[in-house]
């Protein structure tokens, strides 16, 4: 067994940005533990551009917005088992890890990060009914397949679901010579954002048909085709409107869900909101030592603000490492029933803290605020805000009290 | 209570999967020999006796060795499998008590590896070999297993599935009991199992002992006292303590590289699967060994890693790795040719 001052599980976005601004808060005693040959997490494969505009003031591909934390984290010595898997998170902050090189590892950390991102939601978790073929591919493995293993997944493609990679992977394989029939999305709305509506979508004629979905898979060997149904808006589907396409392959592009089960092993508690750990305003769950940031703790919709939050997490682990323990945060912080992936859970009132959320449905000239008690923290006022858009507001600790929980309102 | 033999239907499957190119086309029968030839597309296979337990295929070969082809009936019934977490709320099976035909409906099973099913519900097929799942099942799945079981959330939802018992009917349709049955008489050195009501998998140590006394009480051969008829399972890393799997890692480095997380199976057990004598090639036939793409991910983070191991491991091309059955091809061709990036350059900072 061997101490380090502070694990870090994932050498992601957040991985990476919470080790190197760790660092430079004079924490020397750092490791990450990484699954993947390489660190960078889901970049690797995020070949397309648009990373950085916030963090960066430039657009750059996944892989060259990686480049730039892995080759900072390399100056900064910072080491990195790669090949290596973590197997368990204890609450006393025991971290069990295996590789193939070290065999099987135990670390006893000072502080643990958890930076383990998210995963796809897959066709068994929205139990479309029809057959079992192959060819049916969430829009991330198609993404490995093509762009990190150069195997083209098929030549005539329906896509399920309008999130951002669903709607990468619609330009991607027509780029690469395929037929993209269309992408069908339940919701009324597109569920990613709007540039990649344009960007990926209405620059390459690929329809967009909203309150559609899959309602059949056929074939038995080779996908051979879906059924396609409208919705209506009580998500039950319109009897006489179903269409059969012929395809060989379906995307789907479904959802992203917090890769939280070293997480709960560990002992932390879930916040319901973003199915994320509960986590206070330093990033710490309900576990002391325990810090989560990025994907792992809520989906966001711009990976610049994965690495700011990363960033804006090192400042708490490392007050925790110096100190030993940080001030307790006794105020909950709660929304209303127009606001969903509310975090952090808890805070201080003592200090700055940014507040993250999005909005149920898309709202236009909507009115947010920040209320505690009778006191009006903060107040904006939006034209428009969607479901696909993450919102952040910095509250200054000298606007807060400390004795009256958070209320995030939307009104409309 | 009745000591029920528990495994998992899972790695039973696996034998299946790898059995595409052996099916049974005709049985001759050589009286001077005293054998039968059993004929398939990969050859002719010469025995002195034949025991049929094909299935859903049964009737087939029980015409094909003498007996009548009774007429049989598919009746389907589909499932929820859901997440191991859900298995914690779940420490034995919860039944219906039994219609007023003696059959249970839609129950919740916690099964060896700590998952939940949910299901069958069961109804009448005319199609052969229907195994899709349809809208109106899972609904009836969710509505009646809901109440056999309460946490049966949306988030626990894997995968679903269908499973067919073909049962003998009567010419009413009314279903006939199993039968076992042997005629040494009309057609000798055979024994016939068609129709086998379920619970199968439960029942088939019995019937197998009964289908050998048929055969021991024609050949009465010698008994070999020297067989050891346990065969010590191989342990899953998954199930050994830390210490077990810290040897298994020395003894085998690849026993420390996790390919499945959410199974938590190592690259060591999925080579072996590969290359175990009864070896499996497919992804589906993986899964079915050793449960990677098995969990709540469903091969998101192994599949890639999968295809590629079979590849590597196999000798073959990505175009030849199939998912599950002979046509189910994964890929249709490299997406650029020449030189693509590949593992060993992506991701570096000095690529």
């Amino acid at each position: 067994m061997k101490h380090v001052d502070a694990v870090i599980i994932g050498g992601g976005p957040a991985g990476l940005a919470a080790a190197i601004e760790l660092r430079k808060k004079g924490i020397d005693d750092i490791l990450i533990l990484e699954r993947e040959k390489k660190p960078s997490g889901i970049l690797r494969q995020c070949i397309h551009d648009g990373f950085g505009l916030t963090r960066f003031g430039e657009t750059l591909s996944g892989p060259k917005y990686a480049a730039r934390f892995v080759r900072e984290a390399e100056a900064l010595q910072i080491p990195c088992l790669t090949d290596t898997t973590v197997l368990e998170v204890t609450p006393d902050r025991h971290v069990y890890a295996s590789s193939s090189e070290h065999g099987m590892m135990e670390f006893e950390a000072g502080a643990i990060v958890l930076a383990m991102g998210c995963r796809e939601r897959t066709r068994g978790a929205i139990r479309i009914p029809g057959t079992r073929p192959a060819g049916v591919y969430t829009a991330g493995v198609a993404q490995a397949y093509i762009n990190l293993k150069n195997k083209m997944v098929g030549r005539k493609v329906v896509i399920l679901g309008s999130g951002d990679i669903g709607m990468i992977m619609a330009r991607r394989m027509t780029l690469e010579g395929a037929e993209v029939l269309g992408v069908f999305e339940v919701q009324p709305y597109a569920s990613g954002l709007p540039r990649n509506v344009e960007q990926c979508l209405n620059d390459y004629n690929i329809p967009l048909s909203l309150s559609h979905t899959v309602t059949d898979i056929r074939g038995t060997d080779r996908l051979e085709s879906v059924v396609i149904s409208a919705f209506d808006e009580h998500m039950q589907p319109i009897p006489g409107t179903e269409k059969e396409y012929e395809c060989d392959t379906l995307i789907l592009s479904v959802g992203l869900i917090p890769e939280n089960e070293l997480t709960w092993m560990a002992g932390a508690e879930k916040d319901p909101g973003t199915s994320g750990a509960a986590v206070d305003e330093n990033y710490q769950t309900t576990v002391p030592g325990i810090f989560a940031a990025g994907n792992v703790l809520h989906v966001h919709d711009l990976l610049d603000f994965v690495s700011l939050e990363a960033e804006a997490l090192a400042d708490g682990a490392a007050r925790f490492l110096k100190e030993g323990s940080l001030p307790a945060c006794n105020l909950a912080v709660r929304g209303n029933e127009l606001v969903s992936g509310l975090t952090p859970s808890r805070i201080s009132g003592e200090d700055d803290v940014t507040v993250s959320f999005r909005v149920r449905r898309p709202l236009r000239n909507c009115t947010i605020e920040l209320v505690q008690g009778d006191t009006v923290v903060k107040r904006r006022r939006m034209p428009k805000a969607l479901p696909a858009e993450m919102i952040q507001i910095k509250l200054k600790a000298s606007d807060l009290s400390q004795t009256d929980d958070l209320e995030v309102k939307v009104t409309c | 209570m009745v000591p029920v033999p528990l495994t998992s239907p899972f790695s039973l499957r696996t034998i299946l999967t790898n059995g595409i190119d052996r099916k049974v086309t005709a049985i001759e029968r050589y009286v001077a020999n005293n054998c039968y030839l059993v004929h398939t597309p990969a050859g002719a296979f010469r025995t002195k006796w034949v025991i049929n337990c094909a299935g859903a295929f049964a009737s087939d070969i029980s015409e094909m060795h003498g007996y009548p082809n009774y007429p049989v009936r598919d009746f389907k019934g589909e499932y929820f499998v859901l997440d191991k977490k859900a298995g914690a709320f779940l420490k034995t099976p919860v039944y219906h008590a039994p219609n007023d035909r003696g059959g249970f409906s839609t129950h919740a099973t916690p099964t060896v590896d700590g998952n939940v099913l949910v299901g069958p519900d069961s109804y009448i097929t005319e199609e052969w070999e229907d195994y899709k799942c349809t809208k109106d099942h899972l609904d009836g799945l969710i509505r009646d297993g809901s109440k056999m079981f309460e946490q049966m959330r949306r988030e626990f939802s894997i995968r679903n599935f269908a499973g067919i018992r073909w049962k003998r009917v009567d010419e009413e349709g009314n279903v006939l009991d199993s039968k076992l049955e042997s005629d040494q008489q009309h057609n000798p050195n055979t024994v016939n199992l068609v129709g086998i009501e379920s619970p199968g998998v439960t029942c088939a140590l019995p019937l197998a002992r009964r289908a050998v006394a048929r055969l021991v009480a024609v050949e009465k051969p010698e008994v070999n006292e020297k067989f050891d008829p346990v065969r010590p399972a191989l342990k899953r890393f998954y199930d050994m303590t830390r210490e077990e799997q810290a040897e298994a890692i020395a003894a085998d480095p690849e026993y420390g590289e996790i390919v499945c997380r959410c199974e938590t199976v190592t690259r060591a057990e999925i080579r072996r699967a590969i290359h175990n004598p009864l070896g499996v090639h497919t992804v589906t036939g993986i899964k079915n060994r050793t449960r990677a793409t098995m969990g709540r991910c469903q091969g998101g983070y192994c599949e890639t890693r999968i295809t590629e191991m079979i590849e590597q491991e196999l000798g073959i091309k990505p175009t030849e790795v199939r998912y599950s059955h002979a046509d189910s091809y994964m890929f249709t061709g490299p997406v650029r040719s020449g030189n693509a990036q590949d593992e060993t350059t992506e991701g570096s900072v000095n690529a």
